[in-house]
């Protein structure tokens, strides 16, 4: 139950005593499809060890990354340095593990503040409407007429030395606008419930009521998406950065790897292999979570 | 209708002018002096800078500078000059026609497979068949098409030799592998939506009837049910035809294909300011269009939407 815990906590800190007894049989029934769900199991076991390696990549090698002796240059695959090492003699699976946690970090970054900002501007623009909610329409519009890559793209390329921070940030400004109008229809639909109706009409204060009724029964459509988008923003993370506009050397990072790999390819097609394929496997672990936690929260949206 | 179209067009108006002079204030807002950089080692008479500074309306205030550039745009197709003297329009044409192929053939791959994929499974829901484009589809969507394309490359072009690695040397041969890693993921996506919407239309009371008739399996399936449950897997493949022209910046850089995709990079690596706004004015331009097009044979096609 972990990551199930750790989407909803970081979410609803603020009323966890007020829904516990009212929530408990939502989230226990998602509990009890997650647990026979093969993909959940999947992706929950790739999670996990995904997670320890950016957070103690000790655990998974003794070498150290940053150690690159050039006359060990350009190795195939040995048991001594298991994904070979790449030009500058670095030990390439050491590499490898310790890009990890950038990918990881930016894509839970990004995650958790679209989650953040959603939340707020979903709350505000579905349950008063009015000029917020036709401010925030206008402002969705605006950023869905610029492709996400785009727009990235062009936006990175202004900001000369790039880090975690400004990576996480441009793509916050691209992407917050999907999560907001997910979790706006979500409580625009509950607004319109007769409890909350019943509430209202016994004088309970509107933070009151957005806090107890509506954001703990809008928020399951939005848990699944976080997860999703995680995934989302990771591939999106190591493709600018493949393209030279994400992260920047000395950076450990999978994009520079394959950026770096991609020239190579015919001589040493280890190089790419390896950062692509946990490129891949991190992505695909947290969109199939994703996936999971959405089809078990909300079975309605499994149509799709 | 009439007022439904008028209401769209109204809302496009203001979303294209912002997004344009978003990305215009981004890309001119880049560090380095252009006309410096133009003179190499040998600094230009302060005459000459200030010649090619009015002559690129570069003294102007900003806003006016992108009121002249959109009006340009748009009375004369004139997209700029690069700082070399060569029009921006010029590279536009050279590289557009590359893209477009990449798209189409992408776009074909994407509809016959996955309109394909989507009637087996939804039709021989269960079985082996379905199971598997199931399976596969969970997977395809969840991996990057950055992943994609690097595989497809790794697998069928330098293991197994079938397929060029990168250019266009080769011809149309050497689209396909770049075509199959645009469109994987909305191949995946055609064949999920479309099997989902199969099997409500064919629980439905219409299909039932058309059985009942004593129609075959075949007519009932493809007049009756695929009719209805085709319109949003066809609004879905217009809006992705937009989202498209995104995704073949990483292709066309992994393929190493000169299209317009690879340009806007290369260009935004260079510096080339001018290339860049023109390129990603014309790709908004035609993202944003397209949208409206496709919310407008939404309307077309389904009544419901025309009366909200």
């Amino acid at each position: 139950m972990t990551e199930l815990n750790k989407v909803d906590a970081s979410a609803t800190v603020t009323n966890e005593p007020a829904k516990k007894t009212e929530d408990a049989s939502l989230w226990a029934d998602a509990w009890r499809s997650l647990r026979r769900n093969p993909w959940f199991i999947t992706s929950a076991v790739l999670l996990l060890i995904l997670i320890t390696m950016a957070l103690f990549p000790q655990l998974f090698t003794d070498q150290d990354p940053r150690h690159c002796p050039l006359d060990r240059s350009r190795q195939e695959p040995s048991a001594e340095h298991w994904f070979g090492t790449d030009i500058q003699g670095c030990d390439y699976y050491s590499r490898v593990i310790y890009g990890a946690r950038n990918s990881i970090a930016i894509g839970l970054i990004v995650a958790f503040s679209c989650l953040g900002i959603a939340i707020v501007m979903g709350l505000v623009a579905g349950y008063f409407r009015g000029w917020v909610d036709a401010v925030l329409g206008r402002l969705t519009d605006l950023v869905f007429a610029i492709p996400y890559i785009l727009g990235a793209l062009v936006f990175l390329n202004v900001i000369e030395t790039r880090g975690v921070r400004e990576v996480a940030f441009v793509l916050v400004i691209f992407g917050w606008p999907t999560m907001t109008r997910l979790m706006r229809g979500s409580v625009l639909s509950v607004t319109g419930q007769e409890y909350v109706l019943a509430a209202k009409a016994l004088g309970a204060k509107n933070i009151n009521i957005m806090r107890r009724h509506i954001l703990p029964n809008a928020l399951g459509p939005v848990v699944g998406y976080t997860a999703i988008y995680t995934g989302i923003v990771i591939g999106a993370e190591a493709t600018l950065t493949f393209l030279g506009v994400g992260l920047q050397l000395p950076a450990i990072s999978w994009g520079i790897q394959l950026n770096q790999a991609q020239g190579y390819i015919t001589q040493l097609p280890h190089l790419l292999v390896f950062p692509m394929i946990f490129v891949g496997l991190t992505v695909f672990s947290f969109m199939i979570m994703g996936e999971a936690l959405r089809d078990a929260i909300d079975p309605k949206s499994k149509k799709r | 209708m009439t007022q439904y179209i008028i209401r769209r067009l109204l809302q496009f108006i203001p979303v294209t002018i912002f997004a344009t002079l978003i990305v215009y204030w981004l890309v001119f807002s880049m560090p380095g002096d252009p006309i410096r950089a133009l003179s190499g080692d040998r600094p230009m008479p302060e005459a000459q800078v200030e010649a090619i500074r009015e002559q690129y309306n570069l003294n102007d205030p900003f806003l006016v500078q992108y009121a002249k550039y959109m009006w340009g745009v748009f009375t004369q197709g004139d997209f700029g000059t690069t700082f070399q003297g060569r029009p921006v329009l010029d590279i536009i044409q050279q590289t557009l026609p590359t893209t477009l192929t990449l798209a189409a053939f992408a776009f074909v791959f994407q509809g016959i497979i996955g309109i394909i994929a989507g009637i087996l499974s939804g039709v021989y829901k269960d079985r082996f068949i379905d199971r598997l484009v199931q399976v596969s589809t969970v997977v395809v969507v969840a991996l990057p098409t950055l992943a994609i394309a690097f595989l497809l490359q790794l697998v069928f072009g330098l293991n197994l030799g079938l397929f060029p690695i990168a250019g266009i040397q080769q011809g149309l041969v050497s689209y396909i592998l770049p075509a199959i890693a645009l469109g994987a993921v909305s191949t995946a996506m055609i064949a999920r939506m479309l099997r989902s919407e199969l099997i409500e239309a064919l629980q439905s009371d219409y299909v039932r009837t058309a059985t009942a008739k004593g129609l075959k399996r075949g007519r009932v399936i493809g007049r009756h049910g695929l009719r209805n449950s085709l319109i949003p897997v066809v609004t879905f493949m217009g809006a992705d035809l937009a989202t498209m022209m995104g995704g073949t910046i990483v292709v066309e850089s992994i393929f190493n294909i000169p299209g317009l995709g690879g340009q806007i990079f290369r260009s935004i690596q260079a510096q080339e300011g001018t290339v860049v706004v023109g390129i990603v004015t014309l790709l908004v331009l035609f993202y944003v269009t397209l949208n409206l097009l496709v919310d407008l044979l939404y309307a077309v096609l389904d009544p419901r939407i025309r009366y909200d």
